[in-house]
């Protein structure tokens, strides 16, 4: 693979590599080391770096962290990209859950397996949220440090005006309540994307997914056809729901949307809370949270996953030691954790940091209701999300021949569910 | 010129100032919506002026994005690859005007052919090569590898096709070595050939996007249309200070162009109407 | 010592000697000199050339090989590459995405050629009579100016008008009476709405081209024409239009090689939908390099479309004429 890379090497200019070694080498620098963080989130950025003074008292100042924040797709590609080349990686890199697949396609996988740096610590964190997204045949490789239960959130003033009680228990009287509250209003229940696919949640929630343990495709399963279908039946039979402006949930016009009130209810994990409290900060105290309505059939889960980051450390490192070492203080830490949630309104995943007064706030935005109570009741619940390197190719499959067709109502369902298995099929094949 | 009847130069002058309106629309809509507040631009009704006039968007970007270092690294890098490029294409296009040489032709087509190539196909060996090469994240990594384009070539060849053969022979008689002839005798007479490649070389560096993308890894280092696309955040996109961001950095562009408008479309039409 | 001294003397003198003759070599035997000065006319032009040369070696031709080396591979993420020949072209040719990317480009392409360009003739044409100098000139830059900017810029504009609520271009057509248009919301209007961009780009610069053409046609032929008593129309179809060709060749040239390369409008307005209805060839490589880790397969793609563009590239030429040097 490097045949090329190896000419080239022999072209190179003959100036000595910066020390970079390869995994084997657990030797400490005595020197000055400078590890390259890079991650895609502003807010994430802003984290890490606050967390460094913090990091060198405790470990030592002969190591500095360089923090870098690198637009999300081409982070991702020039992190895989160096990774082929066998230089040019940072050290750690935040990886996008959506985007971690790629990385366990080959034969090999370019990031350290931290099972064993991990322990016993493993108990102490959430699973499901924290690691099982980051590994592949039982390797972890990274750590997510955001508890991204989902919830449903509603605007309880508008839901009394119309006579509408909550919280709601049923997907049915959750429809039932929509037609409810339209007929009396004449404003949207709920908003609902067709570019996008944003409820990858509803599937996990509703035992289903896009794969399953052992990696097969899994979203036309009954729970997968079900969920869309009730989807779609919001918009265009039961008239609930229109689609998100801007056809997915984090484009501007939706927020104006859900800022103007023209729809009242809504889906996500603690970090679409922030965006809610960001873009729609005139709507504090009208809203509150509540767990995901069941089937009445009893089927489903209160909550899912949905989105988050993890901190991976890549084989080109130059010292594995002081990554795992900056990693486990920024996420298994109480102090770091909580200044995470503090500055970016993410749950932790790292149970012990449960227990801090702080977790036990009252959030004014959803009417001084406590969210640590809600989350902490139903993540144990939450259903797992399992990754493949086919991830990207399926759920692009997925969007495009199901999500897309199906909300615009060009085609039924079942047929864009088989179109789309035969796609997937085809990708799994090849 | 032919003779046409007066309401049909207005007809037609009519429908052109429709299409100028058409093309400057956008540009005014985009600035004007710098000066919106984020709410305002998904708001009903459309306007294209501000309400209320908004400085917010300037302030997030100047505090919270290194742009005026995204400004500076784009001119730096943007007058290197100018200079270079310039250099090297006048060099060249000298060369195959002026010169018989074997294999030139071969050589010629080489360079024509290169035109056809898309950038898209290089992108991974490309950056396997600058990683491996250490030219990630350097200036020569962003200025050297495309400094010198075919059609630059092409074009300064097409210019110093009509020097004068007799001004080389004359000059090579007094005893001048060939780069010399071309330093002090060929280039001072070349000015408008000289002023249509730096333009387009600077626009065409200065509007890069995808190079400097691959090459560079640190914020810092950004130019600013890399910069300004960064801003596209996956779960944010504070559209107003990115639409500010975007039209600081064509602005000087659009200055540039209003003061060299001859020398910007010559260059093109140049190309055009000597080379087929 | 005082050897050391001396040497360094005639070191210097050396260098004055040099500064003050004609610049050619540094240190010189009497041979060299005149080898030199004997082949420097013939040497001197690959030389002049070289320096393109070895960038183009280094970052153009290098890369592309590399590339066509690893399409033969399933070069599939890290680890291992095994080879596999052929097996990445013919996964290609059995690709419904593939052919999908082929047909969206190629359709953008047609309405390059077919739509765009005798747009850009047109208004050529209008500038040519539209009365006065100074019109001519304003006009020039003002159709000039939608092609200076950069692509992610561009692309941002249009973000804000394509919108289906709260686009610019919505605003001004309900009030006569069009309904909302998804533009790149919808797989029915999306490919037409990165046409109308690219149109928008580009319409005024090919004007431009061939406003120069036209500009530059020698009256004589045209009088001699209408002499031998041809009137508007003959003599625009019969003498005109074939004295452009270079122009519309290269035209034409430039609309087939920018159509098969489009890559940036459609990645950040769209991103290759809705339904893949705006997948250009180079996206579907790029998603299939990065986003699926497919170097292999990518590659593939990307020769697939080189031989696609010189196939159209050498029909163009032989339509229009051969490139000649002067």
């Amino acid at each position: 693979m490097t045949v090329g890379a190896g000419v080239l090497a022999a072209c190179a200019p003959a100036v000595a590599p910066s020390g970079q070694t390869t995994t084997g080498d657990a030797a400490p620098a005595a020197a000055a080391t400078e590890l390259t963080l890079w991650c895609f989130a502003s807010n994430r950025a802003q984290w890490y770096t606050s967390l460094i003074p913090a990091f060198q008292e405790s470990y030592g100042s002969n190591v500095t962290i360089k923090v870098e924040e690198l637009p999300n797709e081409e982070m991702h590609n020039k992190i895989q990209t160096a990774l082929v080349a066998g230089t040019g990686a940072p050290d750690m890199g935040d990886i996008n859950i959506d985007l971690f697949g790629r990385f366990v396609k080959g034969d090999k996988v370019g990031f350290i397996p931290v099972n064993d740096l991990l322990g016993d610590d493993i108990q102490n964190l959430y699973e499901r949220s924290a690691l099982l997204p980051w590994s592949w045949q039982g390797q972890y490789y990274g750590i997510g440090n955001e508890l991204n239960a989902c919830l449903m959130y509603y605007r309880w003033d508008e839901l009394e005006a119309a006579g509408i009680t909550a919280p709601i228990n049923t997907w049915e009287d959750y429809v039932a309540a929509g037609k409810q509250y339209v007929e009396a209003t004449g404003k949207k229940w709920a908003a609902v994307p067709d570019l996008w696919w944003n409820y990858w949640y509803m599937f996990a929630a509703y035992d289903g997914g896009v794969f399953d343990t052992e990696g097969n495709v899994i979203f036309d399963n009954e729970a997968g056809k079900t969920v869309m279908q009730m989807l779609r039946d919001w918009v265009y039979t039961d008239e609930i729901a229109m689609l998100a402006p801007g056809g997915m949930i984090w484009a501007q016009p939706y927020y104006g949307a859900m800022a103007a009130g023209n729809f009242v209810t809504c889906f996500g994990a603690p970090w679409y809370q922030g965006f809610m409290k960001q873009n729609a900060p005139d709507l504090e105290g009208k809203w509150r949270m509540q767990p995901f309505p069941l089937w009445s059939s009893g089927a489903g889960a209160q909550t899912a996953t949905h989105g988050g980051t993890g901190t991976c450390i890549t084989e080109q490192t130059k010292d594995a030691d002081a990554a795992w070492a900056f990693i486990k203080f920024c996420n298994l830490n109480n102090e770091s954790v909580l200044q995470g949630f503090e500055m970016m309104n993410l749950f932790p995943t790292w149970k012990p940091a449960w227990e801090d007064e702080r977790m036990r706030f009252e959030d004014p935005y959803f009417d001084n209701q406590k969210p640590a109570e809600f989350i902490t009741a139903v993540a144990p619940e939450m259903p797992p999300l399992n990754n493949s390197p086919y991830w990207p190719e399926v759920t692009d499959a997925f969007n495009r021949l199901v999500v897309t067709p199906v909300m615009q109502d060009k085609q039924s369902v079942d047929d864009a569910m088989a179109a789309a298995r035969a796609e997937a099929d085809r990708i799994m094949q090849g | 010129m032919q003779v046409r009847r007066l309401p049909e130069i207005i007809m037609i002058n009519v429908l052109l100032l429709l299409g100028v309106v058409i093309a400057v629309v956008p540009y005014v809509f985009m600035i004007t919506s710098t000066l919106k507040p984020n709410a305002e631009l998904y708001s009903l009704p459309v306007r294209i002026l501000p309400q209320t006039l908004n400085w917010e968007n300037y302030r997030v970007l100047f505090s919270e994005y290194p742009f005026l270092l995204w400004f500076w690294n784009t001119v730096v890098l943007s007058i290197g690859r100018t200079v270079i490029g310039v250099l090297l294409s006048m060099l060249a296009g000298f060369a195959f005007a002026k010169y018989d040489f074997r294999y030139k032709r071969l050589l010629f087509t080489l360079v024509l052919i290169s035109i056809l190539l898309p950038f898209q196909i290089m992108l991974v060996p490309l950056f396997i090569q600058m990683a491996v090469m250490q030219w990630l994240n350097t200036y020569q990594g962003v200025i050297l590898p495309f400094a010198v384009s075919a059609f630059l070539i092409f074009l300064a060849r097409q210019y110093m096709l009509s020097v004068p053969d007799e001004l080389l022979d004359a000059a090579r008689i007094d005893g001048a070595g060939e780069f010399s002839i071309f330093w002090r005798v060929v280039l001072p007479t070349q000015k408008p050939a000289l002023a249509v490649i730096s333009i387009l070389t600077f626009t065409g560096a200065w509007n890069d996007y995808l190079w400097p993308l691959i090459v560079l890894q640190e914020t810092e280092k950004f130019v600013v249309n890399v910069g300004v696309a960064s801003m596209l955040g996956p779960y944010r996109i504070p559209l107003g200070a990115v639409l500010a961001g975007s039209f600081l950095s064509t602005l000087p562009i659009l200055i540039f162009f209003f003061f060299m408008q001859r020398q910007f479309i010559a260059g093109l039409t140049e190309g055009a109407v000597k080379g087929s | 010592m005082a050897e050391t001294r001396f040497l360094h003397e005639t070191w210097f003198l050396d260098l004055l000697y040099m500064q003050v003759s004609q610049p050619v070599t540094a240190t010189a035997t009497v041979q060299r000199v005149g080898w030199w000065s004997r082949h420097q006319r013939k040497a001197a032009p690959y030389i002049f050339v070289a320096p393109f040369f070895v960038l183009f070696a280094a970052f153009s031709l290098f890369p592309i090989v590399y590339s066509l080396y690893i399409s033969f591979f399933n070069a599939t993420g890290l680890g291992n590459w095994k080879f596999i020949g052929l097996q990445n072209y013919a996964s290609l040719l059995a690709d419904p995405r593939f052919w999908q990317s082929v047909k969206v480009t190629t359709l953008y392409a047609l309405g390059s050629v077919f739509i765009l360009t005798p747009l850009a003739f047109l208004i050529a044409l209008a500038f040519h009579a539209s009365a006065t100098r100074h019109l001519v000139s304003f006009y020039r830059a003002a159709y000039f100016i939608p092609s200076i900017t950069s692509a992610v810029v561009v692309s941002l504009m249009f973000v804000m008008i394509f919108d289906q609520d709260y686009g610019l271009l919505n605003a001004v057509l309900r009030p006569l009476g069009f309904p909302n248009i998804p533009w790149i919301r919808s797989a029915d209007w999306a490919l037409f709405s990165i046409m109308l961009l690219g149109i928008w780009i580009w319409t005024g610069v090919n004007a431009l081209y061939f406003l120069a053409g036209l500009q530059n046609l020698p009256g004589e032929v045209l009088e001699a024409a209408q002499i031998d008593g041809a009137n508007r129309r003959q003599a625009f179809l019969h003498v005109t239009l074939p004295m452009l060709r270079p122009v519309v060749l290269f035209v034409v040239s430039q609309a087939i090689i920018g159509s098969y390369s489009l890559f940036a409008q459609p990645w950040l307005l769209t991103k290759g939908g809705p339904e893949d209805a705006t997948l250009t060839m180079t996206m579907y490589l790029y998603i299939n390099g990065f986003s699926y880790f497919k170097l292999g397969y990518a590659s593939a793609i990307g020769y697939a479309l080189v031989l696609v563009v010189g196939v159209l590239s050498f029909v163009n030429f032989r339509l229009f004429g051969m490139f000649r040097e002067d």
